[in-house]
């Protein structure tokens, strides 16, 4: 009998019984894996959260975070200690979460596969990647009066920034006990980009608005600069950025910094071919599962089931639907006082989540006007909204860390 | 939480104008340095792309082995002849 019960013991069984949510969270977690796998909702960080937050929830793995606090002072033990003490999971996640490392280095990566090229061709449009974080600004507003706490509603308003690493940052920073259910609500609203643009839109905008044909305005009201070295400009202009951002928002560089490294050692050229590729494939996808499991690993029952967690779901959803109506009525208001029309679905794509919102408004696009190609156009916003959330990220940091 | 609320107030507003700042700085000081590159004359040290004759090879391959030695190289390489052996 006692052999039975030694065997019991070391099996995960007993300890699940004693705490069922955790079952919960198995079912989630294989849930999240479903939405990757199965119906491809950004696979790439949605498969390890999810991978995560199943290693995280079997008792006895050592696996899950624990989160630092006066008792456990896990803070100040060292790397060692807590890889002893604590499992190899919290040693990643205060090495490489805590310490903020990852979302920029993840930064670098994007950067390094963006293309400024469609932005600079149509720089005005990248005043709409401006006017589509509204959505951050009103849902922190509307957080607060729920009884989040400034630092709590400013991690839960960046998720309408659709920008992952951002919010990640941004949540390790001022609110890291939210971190798990802002990084699922991100990346999934991420995923749903395709339905959330064309639901917003279509409660937003006209036909006649739909229809408005960027081409045929550009050939009616030709641009007035011409780009003669294009190759020369993608070089300078990543530089002269981050020396602009660095001197007027200086918390935002570990995030817009890091991108514009990455993209310049891409723009350079064969020069420097092996940094772009060190950037953009071998550290991307190491920081990449590292930081899905890491923030998987966070979402235990006891941190994420709770009432908090189905506000941050609720408001993230709601900060995305603003931030794109935000967009696309900043555009509507241009429209009023120009001449030259814009199609509001690029406006639509001022938040980030890029390629991804830019190809679903030009889908759009096409399907009421099959000769309205706005992808670059669509793009234009869409990198300037990279850099506008992370700015808003830098602003919020600034002034609440 | 009135004062939560009054600086949530604040931040909506610091933080909306700072993104519009900062991009409007960023489309002015675009259409700036476009401007500054296109008066740059640049000594642009490009590999010429010499049209080779030859019957062995299609367009798209040919141009697949000028960008091969182009990465490969550095840019200093230079294809002069395409030969079946």
């Amino acid at each position: 009998m006692e052999v039975l019960n030694g065997i019991y013991e070391m099996t995960a069984f007993g300890a699940i019984a004693d705490d069922p949510w955790s079952i919960v969270m198995i079912v989630l977690a294989l849930f999240l894996l479903y939405l990757g796998i199965g119906k491809k909702f950004e696979p790439l960080l949605l498969v390890p959260i999810a991978f995560g937050v199943l290693l995280a929830n079997f008792p006895g793995g050592n696996m899950g975070v624990i989160p630092s606090d006066e008792t456990n002072g896990i803070m100040h033990l060292t790397i060692i200690e807590i890889a002893k003490d604590y499992g190899i999971m919290n040693m990643l996640y205060y090495l490489l979460i805590k310490t903020g490392l990852l979302p920029p280095l993840i930064f670098m990566g994007v950067g390094a596969l963006t293309d400024f090229g469609p932005m600079l061709r149509n720089l005005k449009l990248a005043y709409f990647g401006a006017a589509a974080q509204i959505g951050i600004f009103v849902v922190l507003t509307a957080a607060v009066t729920l009884g989040f706490t400034l630092k709590e509603a400013a991690a839960l308003g960046i998720i309408g920034g659709a920008d992952g690493p951002t919010a990640i940052y941004t949540a390790i920073v001022l609110a890291p006990h939210l971190l798990g259910p802002i990084a699922i609500a991100a990346y999934s609203y991420m995923a749903l980009v395709p339905v959330i643009i064309p639901f917003i839109a279509n409660l937003t905008m006209s036909e006649k608005e739909f229809r408005i044909n960027m081409r045929e305005q550009d050939k009616l009201y030709p641009p007035t600069v011409h780009i003669k070295n294009l190759k020369l400009l993608k070089i300078v202009f990543p530089i002269v950025l981050c020396v602009i951002v660095s001197l007027l928002v200086p918390s935002s560089v570990p995030l817009v910094g890091m991108l514009l490294f990455g993209n310049l050692v891409k723009e350079i050229g064969t020069d420097t071919n092996r940094l772009f590729t060190a950037a953009s494939e071998t550290i991307l996808n190491t920081a990449t599962i590292f930081l899905g499991l890491t923030v998987g690993a966070t979402m235990t029952s006891a941190t994420f089931l709770q009432s908090q967690t189905l506000m941050i779901i609720v408001g993230g959803f709601l900060a995305f639907c603003l931030s794109v109506g935000g967009g696309i009525f900043a555009v509507k208001l241009h429209n009023l006082i120009s001449k030259k029309k814009i199609n509001p679905l690029i406006g639509a794509t001022g938040l980030s989540a890029v390629p991804m919102s830019s190809r679903v408004a030009n889908e759009l696009a096409l399907k009421y006007d099959s000769s309205n190609h706005i992808l670059q156009y669509a793009m234009s916003s869409n990198i300037s909204g990279v850099i506008g959330s992370a700015v808003a990220a830098g602003v919020l940091i600034s002034f609440l860390s | 939480m009135e004062s939560n609320l009054s600086n949530a107030l604040l931040l909506l507003l610091i933080g909306m104008s700072t993104v519009f700042v900062i991009l409007f700085i960023i489309v002015m000081g675009g259409n700036f340095l476009i401007r500054l590159v296109n008066k740059v004359d640049l000594d642009v040290h490009e590999v010429p792309f010499t049209k080779i004759k030859t019957e062995i090879l299609s367009p798209s391959s040919e141009a697949a082995i000028h960008a091969v030695v182009n990465v490969l190289t550095q840019g200093k390489g230079k294809v002069e002849n395409i030969e079946k052996i």
